[in-house]
Order: structure tokens, then C-alpha cells, then sequence
């Protein structure tokens, strides 16, 4: 069941399209920081709106093609009049409504759906708009209802049980944000309701002035959640009149993997391009990308095959290395290449939090500004997807729950403004991604309590560090069942970031200074896919260590290991005690050499701290291709100190260690 | 529109259905199972299988199927039946259920046969250990063989989990 | 006279001679004393007036000479020349000086002497004179001079009366003298014949007794001598003085006594050497025959050697002979142990060829198994797709009945093969087997050509003993040639000794021998015993032949026997 449409001009049509459709979304929010509306951007608004008029007329995507007319004329106008003052901020509400009013019918039309939104409110206010400016009039148009119509379509986690109590929640949580809702089945109180939840689905028809991120975000926090879809629609009755489809819609993303909540991607067809670079680019469809990225893992897998095959082994080929040794070269340069391609600016996640920003911080009422550092910084075109979420609701939290109001502040003589710095950096193999904000920090106290009510300390708590109890909210379960009761204490859906970003193999820590702010920090490996890897052996299992990660290796002196009181072995090097880990006794693994003088010791590192592994033999250094394991080996449960899998040269599969997970196991 | 997309639904589901009635069979020592087809992805024959650390042990570990890597799991263990040593004729059935991709180890594949629903009965008992995973006997001439739920043969070990847990 | 006559002969005629010469010497003695005696007589006489006239008249001489000179000089004027007769003068002056002093000498009688002195004071007058004269002379006074000349003659005629006094006087004397010698001469002579007639006379008798005191002793040795020489021995010689005549007849006596002895021992000796020789001779005799007997024990025992030998060569050749066969039979051996290794390489072969083929089959009913899964998947496939696949449905069934047709034919061949690799397992379980009893037909073959070699060596080494045996042999043979020969040399020589001793035998026997009875049996016992025991090792050698028995016996019977 294929997302995508054979049709290359529609293809073509919504790259473009939804492309020019962000670019005027970061413009209006540049314009909306800096105030106004200067000519530069009026312009290449009016660009931007002629081309999306022409390209949607084109594609008989009519109300697309008469909104965008409409803006067009309103920007013409303002083109041709620059002296003309007017209401920037009701503007910039509009156009942000125009937008996403586009982004939900190519959203439709992605999904092959017809896009039948109904523009004609939003062109009726833009004409009055019009008009108003025409007239020379300055008052600011009252803004028309900026409620918005969405549908939400649930389905939970196969035997979560109790589907209609979780439904129950979910509508609960809704309750004070939504201006009116209505569901699907109606009684969610009655247990046959939950047959046919867990077989429907549960359907959710509400009305909020809410942007559809905070909606998405709010109802994505529930738990047991398979899959969430969330519509944009226009009008109550069309959610009516889908009540009766039992059939199930397709979302505007690819059904990947169901543990995972898809945020409807808008960045799913960007391409690093931002309206400030206008240089020589062209759109290309990420699926393309992708599928030249495992090309490229499949290349560096083969060539590795060819270099590495067993045929070879004893034979002297001084041409043949010369050969295969360009061809690693050249292999390398076209990873590396490909690699970059993928590469996104962060720049375009953190602008989208600008308008999350700003939106929240005008409904909640506190002064907010964004700061950005480090935007530039690159990351693979995947890691984008998956941290924007995360991001989204670390920012969210931030505002919500971290940054004081202006009274608070003021009072705790801070300034009025609150300052969130998401900062971004390429550290080592990482990229960090840091959302500071200079609010109130964390509640210590709370956290511990809720820890000890949930059962989730598992050290003594006088032996828990500051930010080991920080770090206690993202156990699952730390706060998911919260939402049974009350919002209290930090926002939900902590535990949803640290699955995100799981899932990309990064990590997420936070640390707080009470009355001072917090800091989020996102550790995501950088090149995702393709590492430089130590291959060793143990019996007949191989496994493969990040070379960032090895300090050295040696065989080890039987006088210099030293084993205490428990049994646990240490080994002496250069004057420092390291601990051993048998990696055959961690993992079960049958091998002959069991006496540490017989094999070879590595010696890893990871932030400081610093073990021995226990291996049979050193087998070579090899750029290894990363694979995820199978999800199905994962959901028993995480192997702790196995990060993931690679195939090596002769087809067998290598287990990549992860080495602050072997530091770890104790 | 709608109906078009209702219609599509329909055949594709109608498709769905054409594709219920067929189950490949395997066998374990003497005993016949079936697969729903849909669930199928292809056939393989046994290659070096990685052991992966700290799994059931029915979950033998994970294979290299042309790039891919896929967890495989031995039927035999999981119907709680004695270990048999892999030989030559021993397949692999890869299955594919919710986007979860995984590699059932089976003594010998023997064929794609369509057993309608009029000649499936319930199995008796369900909560007799190893027949839980059969979601129903087919009758086939003067055979029977037992269908198996794929879903569960995956996920049943989460209620296990769960009730290990709390 | 017994103590002359026992004096030694020396002395007797030493003493004759002695008494002789006595005689003689008295004689001569007598005769130089009185010759000396006139000799001296003689002399005086001479002297004392001989040469004193003699110088007398020098004087004379020199005196007229000297009055002639002077005469001259009151002559002449030349200075020159008178200092040349000046010195002539005074030479003879000097001259008649010495002669004057001379006759001196020899005056004897008063008378002589009276008259001499009455010369000298003339003479000095005369000198005195003549002196004056002279520088006279010298210094051109010659008229002076020739006035003094007649006092000079004067007394030169003074002088000269006394000379002829002297003369006179001395004449005189001297012939008195002369005869008284003449007179003792003619005494002496006298005397001396009566002398020497006596002597002449006692002389001739004591000769003749001694010589006859000698020679009838003499004359009887002679006498024994030439009896001895005779052959009789058998002399007594009578002879009994102690001077050396007795000692001469002493010892003849016992030199014939001595004589006697020796040829009678001599006789013995030379009967037993005749005896012994003949022993000799026999047993050389014998022992060339035993020799000769061993040289042709020797020559059979060469000739069985020989035949040993060549027995052994022929030993040496038969076994090379077996060893070429045993080699031959080896090779043959190892060949057919090449042939079935390659027999059973060609079965190698069959079997690596059946492997193939199943290792083909395996192949192909692998590919069966996979064609199966392959129909099983596009049974999936065609499943998945429903009614759009029931036709791939149908191919997919007809692809595994294939398959399954396949599978059977690969077992089946699979069958048909392992039964042709068992039938060729057996097969080849019988070729090894041949194979191995081949080899070991070629170790047992390898180990008797061995042993054939070793045989062929060790006969080769027992030619080359036997060779030397032989050699061996051959020298001992020659020694005992030799030995032979010698031994009949040494017959031969035996013989002639025999007759060596036969012939000394009769050369003694030509002697009469004083008393036989002297010669006792014992003394011919003492035959030598090393000679003895010599004959009877012989004799033992020999075997107690008969010769060698005998001369263990001792001659004694033999030989005086011989010698009757």
C-alpha cells in the first residue's frame, strides 16, 4: 500500500509546493520577530503566493490556487504601496492559518484524498484584509475565530486493555483545551465500547483554537498508543459524515514501525534549502535519498565482501590491494558525500519551534524568546524527523512548566523576558542538541516523591546524585500515569521524547539549577549508519567496537590482573585499576580461551570512565555499516551493551557493542 | 471520491480474504502446521544464524538475509518440543507481520495448500501449553493440520514479560 | 863343569867371546899406547925441531928480505915507495916476531935455549938499527942510511951465525931423539906377536869345546825331530843340561809328549766327527725326506686349497649369479607393485570419479531441494496475488513436481553409485591386498638378494683368504723346498765332512802313537753334549727313525772300533 503517487508532476508539484509553503512559514516568522513586514520579504511573499497560484491552478487544486490569488493580490497590494501601514500581526496570524490550511490539503493530497478544504473563510478575511488596506484603514481586523477543526483517530497497543478508559482519558485531557468535541464510539464508558475501540479505533472530533502541533503533541502523549492520525478539518459535519467509515485513513506518513508516534510530516519532503540560500539547488525526493543511502551502506557492505572475501586469504595481490584499496577510498568519498547530502541544517527545526514559541507564549502569556546557537549544525536527514518531536515537546515543557510568568520573574528578579536557548553542536560523533530555558528548574523533592510512588529508585537514595534524580523522569512510567490524575509537577510524555530519541540511538539527560533554569540535553550519534568498528572475536561470535571508543588494546600480563574479595577481575595499567568485563560470561558465549592471558584486553572509554573487555582476538578495523537489531529483538527488551548490528565482509553478522552500556552493566 | 476509496478498500480487503484461505504448511517431527499465506514473505533455506545475548531461548538470534537482518526464531523451542539439531533440509519461513519481520526455523516446508473456512474448527482448549499458539485445525482430506496465529507465535511472550514484571 | 855346562849358551859362548875379545882389547890397548906414545915422540920431534927449523928459516927469511928492503929503500927516493916497503917490513918484522916466539916454544934443552938468547938480543940490535935506518930512509937520508948498512951487516952476520948454531944444535937433538924412538917401536912390535900368537891359540880351544858342548845336544834333537817327523812319536831324547840345549831337549820331550796326546784325541775326535758326521748325514737324509714328504703334504695340501678356492670363486660367481636373479626378481616384483599402485590409482580414480558424480548429484538434488523451496515461495507469491496468480500457481505446482522428480533421479543415481563404489572399495580392498603381498614379495626378495650379497661378499672375502692362505702355503711350501735343499746341502755337506773325517782319520792314523794305552774309553765319551742332543732332536723329529735312534746312542762302541 503504497503512499506515494506514480504521477512525477505531482510528485514535483507537492515538493515544490509544500517547500514554498515552509518558506513562507520561517518568513512570516521572521517577519513577526522583526515587527513588520519589510519589502524584501513582501516580495518574496508575492513570489512565493504567484507561484503557489499558478502551480495549484495548473494541478486544478483549486481552493489552493484561489487562496494563494487571494494572497497574492493582498501582497501585490502591499508591494505596490509599501508605505502602507497595517495590522502585522493579525497578517501573520492569517498567513500562518493560509499556510496551514495549504499544508493540510497537500497533506490530502499526498494521501491521494482530494483536497476539498474550504478556503472561502480564510479568502473572505484575507479580501477584507485587502480592503482594509485599500481603504487605508488601520484597524485591525478582528480576528476571526482561529478555531480550528481537527480529527483524531486512536488506536492503541494491541491487549493494552481497558481501551475505552484510555479513551476516557484522552477526552479528559482534552476537556479544558477544546472549545467542543465529540467521539467515537460515543460511550466510552461502556466495555463494548472498547471492542470496538481496539477494532475502529477511537475516533475524535474536536474543535480548539490550538494549533494542530499542540494538538498533535497533547494527544500523542497518551499511553498504549499504536497510532495516532490527526486531521485538520474544516467543519464538524464532515467529521459527521466520516463517523460511519469504520475504514481506517491513512495519515500523512509512512507506517514505519507501530511503537513509534509519526508526526504528520511537514519536513518529510524539505530538502536543506532555506529562502536565505538561493543557490544552485534542486528538490529531490528523500525516498530517492534514502534509498541511495542503503545503497551506499549495501556498496560499503559489498566492498567490504570483495576486499574481505575469504577466497583471498593468504594470497599475495599487491595490485589487487592497490585496486581495492582506491576502491575504499572512492567508496568512502561517495558515503561521505551521500552522507552530506542527507545532511539537514538544524536551522529549520529550531525555526519551526519560533512559531511553537510564539504561539504558546502568546496563549500562555508569557514573554518568551527564542535563542538560537549553533543552528547550523548539520544532522542526517532522519535524525531530523525524529527529533523535532522531541524537541517540540522539550520547548513546550520549557514554556510551559519551566519559563515563570512575567510577574514571577519579575518578581524573582529576573527579566521579563524569558529566554529558551536551543543550541545545537557537533561534538565527536554527536551532535548535541541542548534546550536551556532560565525558568524555575526542577522540583527535586516532587521528583524523588513521585519516584518512590511509582516504585522507580532503584539506588539508595542518599547515593542518587542531583542529576541521577533529574534524570529519574524519563523512566517510563515516571509519568505517564499522571495523566490519570492531574497535570502536576513537569508535562507528560517525557518518557515519549526518550523513546524518540531511542530510537534514533541517542540519549537524553537534564539537569537543572532550582530558581535558575533547566537544561535538556539530546545526544544523537551523528553518522548514524556507518561507523568505524574494531572487529573482535569471541569463540564463534564476532563483535564489532566503535574505534572512538577503543583507548588501546594489548594482551594483558597474568601478574597484572588482580581479582577482589567478590570474584570481580581488575587489571593493572600504567598505575590505574580498570575492571574486566569477560564478554563470553556477559553474553554466553562458548569460547576456549578463557584464561585472560590467552586473549586480548581492550580498553574503552566513554565520557571519562574507562573498562577493559575480555575478547578471544583482534580480528581488523572495518567501517562497519550500523543496523538497527530487529525490532522484535528489541521489544523482550534492550540488550544492555549491544547498540546494534552490522554485516561484515564474509556475510556474518557482528554485534556492535555500545560501550557506555557495557559500563554500565554491573 | 469516497466511494472510489471505499470500493478500492473493498476489493483490497476482498483481496485480503482471497489471500486467508491459503496457508503454507511445515512440519515439526510429524506434525503438519499452516501459515496464513498473507503473513508469508518468502522461504529460505538455513545459513549461520548469530546468536544475540540475553533472549528466550527460542530466539536463536539473527540472520543476513540479503542485507537485512532479521531475528529467527525456532518453532520447535517455542512449541516447547525437544531441540533438533539444524540440518541441510531445514528451512527458515520468513514472516512478516506488522512490519515485523521475523525468521520461523522449521524442519521441512511442504506446501501451499487452501483449506476453506468451512473446514476449520476451533482447537480445543486454548490454554493447553503449545497449542495456544493454534488458532485452528484444518481439515484436508484425511489430515489434519494446525493453523497457527502468527500474532501470537510473535507476541505472545509479553504476557509472560508482563506477568514476570509486576 | 857341570855349572858351565849348565850355563846357558849364550853365556858359554859369550864368555868365550868375552875372553877373546879380552885378549884382543889387552892387546890393542897395548898397541895404542904405544903407538900413541910415538905418536907423541913423533910429534915433539917434529915440533921441536921440525917446524922450529922451519921457523928458523922463516925467520932467516924475513930477515934477508927485510935487509933487501932496506937496501931498496936507501935506494929509491920515492916516498911513496918506501912507505910501501916501510910497511912491508914491518909486516915480515911482525911476521919474523912470531915466528921467533913460536921457536921459542919448542926449546927444550939449555943448550937449544943458551943459543937461542944470543939470537934475540941480535936480532934486537939488528931491529934497533934497521928502525933507524928506516927513518932514515923515510926521511930522505938514504945516504945516512946506506952508512949504517954495514954495522947492519954485521950484525946480520952475527945473526946469521947463530942461526946456523941453532941449526946445528937442534939438528942434533932431534936425531938423537928419533932414535930411541925407533928403538921403542921395534920393543912393542915384539911383544905384540908373542901376544897374539897365545891368544890365537887358547881361543881356537875354548871354541872348539863349547861348540861341541852345544851341538851334540843339538845333534840328538835333531835326531828325535826327525823321528817325529817320521810318525814316531814315540822319542826320548837324552838331554840333561840346564843350559838352553836342555831346555830345548825339555821341551821337545814334552812337545812329543803333547804330540803324542793330541794326535791320539785327535784321532778319537776325528773317528767320533766321522761317526757324527755320518749321523748328520743320515739325518739330513731323513730330513729331506721328511722335507720332501712335507713338500707334498704341502703340494695337497695347496691342491685342496686350490680346490677351495676355486670352489669358493665358484661360490662367489653362483652367488652373484642368484643375486642378479634375486634383483631381477625384485625388479620384477616392484614393477608388478607398480602396477597395481597404478591399478589402484585407476581405481582411486573410479572412486574420485564417483565422488564427482556424487558430488554432482548432491548438487543436483540440491538444486532439487532449492527448486523446491523456489515453487514453495512462488506458491506464495502466486497465493499472495490471488486470482492474478492462479495460473503462476499452476507453473509454480509443475516446478516443484520437477523438482521432486529430480530429487528422485539424483537418489536414485545417488544409489546406483554408492553400489559402484562399494563394488570398487572391494575391488580395491583386493588390489591392496595383492599390493601389500607384492611388497612384500619385494622386501623378501630385497631381503634374500641382501643375504645373496652378503653371501657373495663374504665368498669373495673367503677367495681373497684363501688366496692368502694359499700364498702362505706356497711360502711354506718354498721354505720346506728349502729346507729340503738345504737339508740336502747339509747331507751332502755331511757327507763330505764324513769324508773329511775319514781322511783325518787316516791322516792320523799314519802316526804311531807312543801309548795307546793312554788313550781310555773315557776320554772319547766326552763326546760334546750339545752335538748330543742336537741328533737326538733330530731324531725325535723325525719320529725315532732309525738314524736318529742311533745316534742317540754314544759312539763309544763305534768309534774306537772305527779306529782299529
Amino acid at each position: 500500500m503504497s503512499n506515494l503517487r506514480e504521477d512525477p508532476i505531482l510528485e514535483a508539484y507537492l515538493t515544490e509546493t509544500t517547500q514554498l509553503v515552509e518558506q513562507l512559514e520561517e518568513i512570516i516568522l521572521v517577519c513577526e520577530e522583526a515587527r513588520g513586514f519589510s519589502e524584501d520579504m513582501i516580495h518574496e511573499i508575492f513570489r512565493i503566493m504567484h507561484t503557489i497560484k499558478g502551480s495549484s491552478a495548473m494541478m486544478h487544486f483549486t481552493n489552493i490556487a484561489t487562496l494563494a490569488h487571494a494572497l497574492e493580490d493582498l501582497f501585490s497590494f502591499m508591494r505596490n504601496h509599501p508605505q502602507q501601514e497595517f495590522e502585522w500581526s493579525t497578517l501573520s496570524d492569517l498567513m500562518l492559518e493560509g499556510v496551514d490550511f495549504t499544508k493540510l490539503e497537500l497533506c490530502k493530497i499526498k494521501n491521494g484524498d482530494a483536497p476539498d478544504g474550504d478556503e472561502s473563510d480564510l479568502i473572505r478575511r484575507v479580501k477584507r484584509i485587502l480592503e482594509s488596506l485599500e481603504r487605508g484603514e488601520l484597524n485591525p481586523i478582528p480576528q476571526a475565530p482561529l478555531s480550528r477543526h481537527y480529527k483524531a483517530h486512536f488506536f492503541f497497543t494491541e491487549d493494552c486493555g481497558m481501551e475505552n478508559v484510555r479513551a476516557y482519558q484522552i477526552v479528559h485531557q482534552l476537556k479544558e483545551m477544546v472549545e467542543e468535541y465529540r467521539h467515537h464510539p460515543d460511550n466510552i464508558l461502556d466495555e463494548l465500547a472498547a471492542d470496538v475501540i481496539r477494532t475502529h479505533g477511537f475516533q475524535l472530533w474536536l474543535k480548539t483554537d490550538k494549533l494542530y502541533d499542540e494538538v498533535y503533541s497533547l494527544l500523542s502523549n497518551t499511553s498504549y498508543l499504536r497510532q495516532l492520525e490527526l486531521f485538520l478539518t474544516d467543519s464538524m459535519a464532515e467529521q459527521q459524515a466520516e463517523e460511519g467509515s469504520a475504514a481506517e485513513n491513512e495519515v500523512c506518513h509512512d507506517n514505519k514501525q507501530t511503537a513509534e508516534k509519526q508526526h504528520p510530516s511537514r519536513d518529510k519532503e524539505a530538502v536543506p534549502n532555506t529562502s536565505r540560500h538561493q543557490g544552485k539547488t534542486i528538490n529531490v525526493n528523500v525516498h530517492k535519498l534514502d534509498e541511495l543511502m542503503d545503497l551506499v551502506g549495501e556498496l560499503v557492505i559489498a566492498e567490504a565482501m570483495v576486499t574481505q572475501n575469504t577466497d583471498l586469504i593468504g594470497l599475495e595481490l599487491e595490485q589487487f590491494q592497490k585496486a581495492s584499496r582506491h576502491l575504499q577510498k572512492i567508496t568512502k568519498e561517495i558515503q561521505d558525500k551521500v552522507m552530506e547530502i542527507r545532511m539537514v541544517p538544524l536551522v529549520m527545526s529550531f525555526q519551526r519551534m519560533q512559531r511553537v514559541v510564539r504561539d504558546m507564549s502568546k496563549e500562555l502569556g508569557k514573554d518568551v524568546q527564542i535563542k538560537m546557537v549553533g543552528e547550523h549544525t548539520e544532522v542526517d536527514k532522519n535524525i531530523i524527523e525524529h527529533i523535532s518531536d522531541p524537541i517540540m515537546h522539550l520547548v513546550r515543557n520549557a514554556i510551559d512548566h519551566g519559563i515563570e510568568t512575567v510577574e514571577d520573574r519579575v518578581a524573582a528578579g529576573k527579566p521579563e523576558t524569558g529566554v529558551l536557548t536551543l543550541e545545537a553542536q557537533n561534538i565527536g560523533g554527536e551532535v548535541l542538541i541542548i534546550v536551556r530555558d532560565d525558568g524555575r528548574g526542577l522540583d527535586k523533592a516532587r521528583i524523588l516523591q513521585k519516584a518512590r510512588e511509582h516504585g522507580l529508585i532503584h539506588k539508595p537514595e542518599a547515593d542518587m546524585t542531583d542529576r541521577d534524580i533529574y534524570n529519574l523522569i524519563f523512566l517510563p512510567g515516571f509519568s505517564t500515569k499522571e495523566a490519570i490524575t492531574e497535570y502536576s509537577g513537569r508535562g507528560v510524555g517525557m518518557d515519549v521524547v526518550v523513546q524518540n530519541i531511542a530510537a534514533v540511538g541517542g540519549t537524553v539527560s537534564v539537569d537543572s539549577t532550582p530558581g535558575q533554569g533547566a537544561t535538556f540535553t539530546i545526544k544523537i550519534p551523528l553518522t548514524l549508519a556507518i561507523i568505524d568498528g574494531m572487529n573482535v572475536r569471541v569463540g564463534e561470535s564476532k563483535y564489532t567496537i566503535p574505534t572512538t571508543s577503543i583507548d588501546s588494546s594489548f594482551r594483558p600480563n597474568e601478574r597484572d590482573i588482580i581479582t577482589d574479595p567478590h570474584g570481580n577481575e581488575m587489571i593493572m595499567v600504567r598505575g590505574n585499576v580498570y575492571p574486566i568485563i569477560r564478554l563470553h560470561e556477559r553474553y554466553r558465549v562458548e569460547t576456549n580461551i578463557t584464561r585472560i592471558v590467552d586473549g586480548i584486553l581492550i580498553m574503552v572509554e566513554q565520557d571519562g570512565h574507562r573498562t577493559c573487555v575480555f575478547v578471544d582476538e583482534l580480528l581488523g578495523q572495518q567501517q562497519v555499516v550500523v543496523k538497527a537489531l530487529p525490532a522484535y529483538i528489541r521489544s523482550f527488551h534492550s540488550i544492555e551493551g549491544i547498540s546494534g548490528c552490522t554485516l561484515l565482509g564474509d556475510g556474518e553478522i557482528s554485534l556492535i557493542l555500545d560501550v557506555q552500556g557495557l559500563l554500565n552493566m554491573k | 471520491m469516497k466511494n472510489v476509496t471505499d470500493m478500492q478498500k473493498d476489493i483490497e480487503s476482498y483481496e485480503e480474504d482471497s489471500q486467508k484461505d491459503k496457508y503454507l504448511t511445515f512440519m515439526l517431527d510429524d506434525e503438519c502446521y499452516g501459515l496464513e499465506i498473507r503473513y508469508v514473505t518468502e522461504i529460505i533455506g538455513i545459513q549461520k544464524i548469530t546468536p544475540v545475548p540475553e533472549m528466550p531461548d527460542f530466539v536463536r538470534g539473527i540472520i543476513n538475509l540479503r542485507g537485512k537482518i532479521i531475528p529467527v526464531m525456532d518453532v520447535r523451542l517455542r512449541f516447547r518440543k525437544p531441540f533438533q539439531p539444524y540440518m541441510d533440509r531445514t528451512c527458515i519461513i520468513v514472516v512478516d507481520i506488522h512490519e515485523i519481520c521475523i525468521g520461523l526455523i522449521v524442519d521441512r516446508v511442504a506446501e501451499v495448500i487452501t483449506i476453506p473456512e468451512s473446514e476449520v474448527v476451533s482447537p480445543p482448549d486454548v490454554q493447553k501449553r503449545g497449542n495456544r499458539f493454534v488458532m485452528g485445525i484444518g481439515k484436508v482430506g484425511q489430515e489434519v493440520k494446525l493453523l497457527l496465529d502468527c500474532e501470537k507465535l510473535l507476541n505472545d511472550h509479553e504476557v509472560e514479560q508482563l506477568h514476570a514484571n509486576t | 863343569m857341570n855349572w858351565f855346562k849348565n850355563m846357558r849358551i849364550s853365556v858359554k859362548l859369550i864368555s868365550a867371546f868375552v875372553v877373546l875379545s879380552l885378549f884382543t882389547g889387552a892387546m890393542g890397548v897395548y898397541g895404542i899406547l904405544n903407538m900413541c906414545n910415538v905418536d907423541e915422540k913423533y910429534t915433539d920431534l917434529y915440533m921441536d925441531y921440525g917446524v922450529s927449523l922451519a921457523n928458523l928459516g922463516s925467520v932467516g927469511i924475513q930477515f934477508n928480505w927485510i935487509e933487501k928492503s932496506l937496501r931498496d929503500m936507501l935506494r929509491i927516493e920515492d916516498l911513496d915507495a918506501k912507505q910501501v916497503m916501510y910497511e912491508e917490513i914491518e909486516t915480515r918484522s911482525k911476521a919474523m916476531s912470531s915466528d921467533m916466539a913460536s921457536f921459542q916454544a919448542t926449546l927444550r934443552k939449555q943448550e937449544d935455549k943458551e943459543v937461542f938468547e944470543k939470537l934475540q938480543n941480535k936480532l934486537m940490535q939488528y931491529k934497533g938499527v934497521r928502525d933507524q935506518v928506516i927513518e932514515l930512509a923515510m926521511t930522505n937520508q938514504n945516504e945516512r942510511g946506506l952508512q949504517a948498512l954495514p954495522q947492519l951487516d954485521q950484525m946480520a952476520s952475527e945473526a946469521e951465525e947463530l942461526f946456523n948454531q941453532l941449526f946445528e944444535v937442534r939438528r942434533k937433538n932431534g936425531g938423537i931423539e928419533s932414535d930411541e924412538l925407533s928403538e921403542q917401536t921395534g920393543t912393542s912390535t915384539m911383544t905384540m906377536i908373542a901376544v897374539i900368537i897365545v891368544a890365537m891359540g887358547a881361543a881356537i880351544l875354548f871354541g872348539l869345546y863349547i861348540s861341541r858342548m852345544i851341538s851334540n845336544p843339538v845333534r840328538k834333537l835333531v835326531h828325535g825331530a826327525n823321528q817325529i817327523a817320521d810318525g814316531n812319536l814315540d822319542v826320548e831324547i837324552d838331554v840333561d843340561t840346564r843350559d838352553e840345549i836342555g831346555k830345548l831337549a825339555e821341551a821337545f820331550r814334552r812337545m812329543s809328549d803333547n804330540l803324542n796326546e793330541i794326535m791320539s784325541n785327535v784321532q778319537r775326535a776325528a773317528e767320533q766327527v766321522a761317526a757324527g758326521s755320518k749321523q748328520i748325514s743320515i739325518s739330513s737324509v731323513s730330513l729331506s725326506q721328511g722335507a720332501t714328504e712335507q713338500a707334498s703334504s704341502i703340494e695337497q695340501l695347496s691342491a685342496s686349497i686350490e680346490e677351495i678356492a676355486s670352489q669358493t670363486r665358484q661360490n662367489a660367481e653362483n652367488s652373484n649369479e642368484a643375486n642378479q636373479l634375486a634383483e631381477a626378481a625384485k625388479q620384477n616384483a616392484i614393477h608388478g607393485n607398480n602396477r597395481m599402485k597404478e591399478m589402484l590409482r585407476a581405481m582411486d580414480d573410479i572412486n574420485q570419479a564417483s565422488a564427482n558424480i556424487s558430488k554432482i548429484i548432491k548438487v543436483i538434488d540440491e538444486i532439487a531441494f532449492q527448486m523446491n523451496i523456489l515453487a514453495l515461495n512462488a506458491a506464495v507469491e502466486a497465493a499472495r496475488a490471488g486470482q492474478h496468480g492462479k495460473g503462476f500457481a499452476v507453473v509454480a505446482e509443475e516446478v516443484r513436481n520437477l523438482a521432486a522428480r529430480s530429487a528422485n533421479a539424483a537418489k536414485e543415481t545417488t544409489e546406483m553409485i554408492e553400489g559402484s563404489i562399494k563394488k570398487a572399495e572391494a575391488g580395491t580392498s583386493i588390489a591392496t591386498e595383492t599390493a601389500q603381498a607384492l611388497q612384500k614379495i619385494v622386501d623378501d626378495v630385497a631381503k634374500v638378494a641382501n643375504l645373496i650379497s652378503e653371501i657373495a661378499a663374504a665368498s669373495n672375502e673367503q677367495s681373497l683368504g684363501i688366496n692368502q692362505i694359499n700364498q702362505g702355503i706356497m711360502q711354506v711350501s718354498q721354505v720346506v723346498q728349502e729346507n729340503s735343499a738345504t737339508s740336502e746341502e747339509s747331507a751332502a755337506a755331511s757327507e763330505q765332512l764324513s769324508s773329511q773325517a775319514e781322511l783325518l782319520k787316516e791322516q792320523v792314523g799314519r802316526f804311531r802313537l807312543r801309548n795307546q794305552a793312554r788313550s781310555s774309553g773315557s776320554d772319547i765319551e766326552e763326546l760334546d753334549p750339545e752335538l748330543l742332543k742336537l741328533f737326538e732332536r733330530m731324531a725325535e723329529r723325525k719320529g725315532g727313525s732309525g738314524p736318529a735312534s742311533m745316534a742317540a746312542r754314544p759312539d763309544a762302541e763305534d768309534a774306537p772300533g772305527r779306529f782299529e
